[in-house]
């Protein structure tokens, strides 16, 4: 019981402690359902490049894929053979309502967006349709 | 020898927006010729190309003007109801949500209402028992001139430009919104309403926060507007304002919810490609200002401002940017001439 009045407190404190850990997980569903199974310092680039098939470029140790004619919404970096970094650009981003991140933790990052960064991540807002633009894991 | 090359290249070169691909002549120095050849400026359109702009809007909508275009909008009765302690009897229902709209604090970001902000209304501006409709409220909270500007702009064009309804902003002088119209009224009237109760915001930095001094930030899409526009000149704001609500209208006219300015044929004609959050053009696309080489977003925001600027200029730089914006954005009406801007295409 002590617990829980120790949590409510905490929350009431500091309500974004209430959305940071579930950002990521409500926002994965909404990414293509190819790389939503992907978990940097986990998944082999074997694996990811099975599943993704060849990169449309490669440049280092980052590996980048079209979608359409949009280049390249999908960047995944790699370290030796694992995946290390995964950012997503959306075309269409989810609405910030359907995520569970506070939006007093947005900070300006330029002209049209705004960043919300943790330790999970970074996610990008764009300012104007109020929806998300992109995200970067971890 | 090469400052005779340089002299002569200056002086035959393309004019300010061109770009290389656009010269007839082969380039002898590659480098040394970009360099003159991006003498493009930091943005589309100087105050003296603004200020000779065809059509260009002169003068704010009169307060007899917007009064009567405020009464027609709101006008019925009938409807009753109670906004943050305010209570109204037999106004219209679009007048009191009007009301609400205004009046009720919403958080800057994602423009979700906010309640640990709101401002308790009657208790701080007693507006009852001595007022029981929305105008005569609006009245009481900012006096005729401010109450009927903000009423106006918010069924006109669709923002919301009243202290009350933003986190960390402030109010507004009638004149600041006067030349905020003029802004708006460059733009084609299609274009309103923008969307519903969108966020025009003066900015008021948070006490826990101060502004930075230092901050050249004058704007952003938002739609916030930063101490350093206010020490503009008026026709800077009227270009900030265009090109602020520019990133708006992409969204807006964007098809299946991708906005006009991520649209696969809006950034292949740049050659815009995105790598994690860095924007790369392949260097032969055409761009009206430096500031609009930033990313897609701002590389539309400033073509449109050109195409309503410097419209002239534009067509001959940039002719192939310059028909898409024509074709996909203003629906063909040019600003090439005082003629060709007054048609109705």
């Amino acid at each position: 019981m002590k617990y829980v009045y120790f949590l409510v407190s905490i929350l009431a404190i500091n309500p974004a402690l209430a959305f940071a850990s579930d950002w990521l997980s409500s926002l994965k569903p909404h990414l293509p359902e190819k790389i939503q199974k992907f978990e940097p310092g986990k998944t082999s680039k074997a694996d990811v490049l099975r599943i993704m098939g060849e990169a449309d470029l490669v440049e280092k140790n980052k590996y980048y894929w079209k979608e359409g004619e949009f280049k390249y919404p999908i960047e995944l970096s790699f370290d030796d053979d694992k995946l290390v970094k995964l950012h997503y650009s959306f075309q269409k981003g989810p609405a910030l309502s359907s995520i569970k991140i506070n939006p007093d933790a947005f900070k300006p990052h330029n002209h049209t967006l705004m960043k919300y960064e943790d330790k999970k991540g970074q996610v990008f807002l764009d300012v104007r349709s109020k929806t998300i633009e992109s995200v970067t894991f971890p | 020898m090469k400052i005779v090359l340089l002299t002569s290249l200056v002086i035959f070169s393309c004019n300010s927006y061109s770009q290389t691909h656009e010269c007839e002549e082969t380039p002898p120095f590659a480098e040394d010729i970009e360099k003159i050849q991006r003498k493009i400026n930091f943005w589309s359109a100087s105050d003296e190309e603004i200020s000779s702009a065809f059509c260009k809007t002169k003068t704010a909508p009169t307060l007899k003007e917007m009064k009567a275009y405020n009464q027609k909008v709101m006008k019925g009765t009938g409807n009753s109801g109670v906004v943050h302690g305010v209570s109204f009897a037999n106004d219209s229902k679009v007048a009191i949500a009007t009301f609400s709209d205004l009046t009720t604090y919403t958080h800057t970001i994602g423009q979700m209402i906010w309640p640990k902000g709101q401002t308790p209304i009657q208790e701080k501006f007693e507006i009852n028992p001595g007022c029981n409709k929305v105008s005569c409220a609006i009245d009481k909270i900012w006096g005729e001139e401010l109450g009927t500007r903000l009423v106006y702009i918010y069924h006109k064009y669709g923002f919301n430009a009243s202290e009350l309804a933003h986190m960390h902003s402030r109010r507004f002088d009638p004149k600041d919104l006067d030349e905020i119209m003029k802004g708006l009224n460059d733009m084609p009237e299609s274009f309103f309403p923008i969307g519903k109760n969108r966020r025009l915001a003066r900015f008021q930095a948070p006490p826990t926060a101060p502004a930075d001094p230092n901050s050249k930030v004058v704007a952003d899409a938002n739609i916030t507007l930063f101490d350093n526009y206010f020490k503009n000149s008026d026709l800077s704001k009227h270009y900030t304002i265009f090109h602020e609500v520019s990133h708006n209208h992409a969204y807006n006219i964007g098809k299946n919810k991708v906005s006009a300015d991520y649209d696969p044929k809006w950034l292949a004609l740049s050659g815009w490609e995105k790598k994690g959050m860095d924007w790369s053009n392949a260097g032969g696309g055409c761009f009206t200002s430096v500031y609009g080489e930033t990313n897609p977003a701002e590389d539309w925001a400033e073509a449109m401002s050109a195409y309503r600027y410097n419209g002239v200029k534009f067509k001959a730089s940039c002719p192939e940017k310059y028909a898409y914006m024509k074709e996909n954005v203003f629906n063909g009406l040019e600003y090439t001439s005082e003629k060709a801007c007054q048609s109705k295409p």
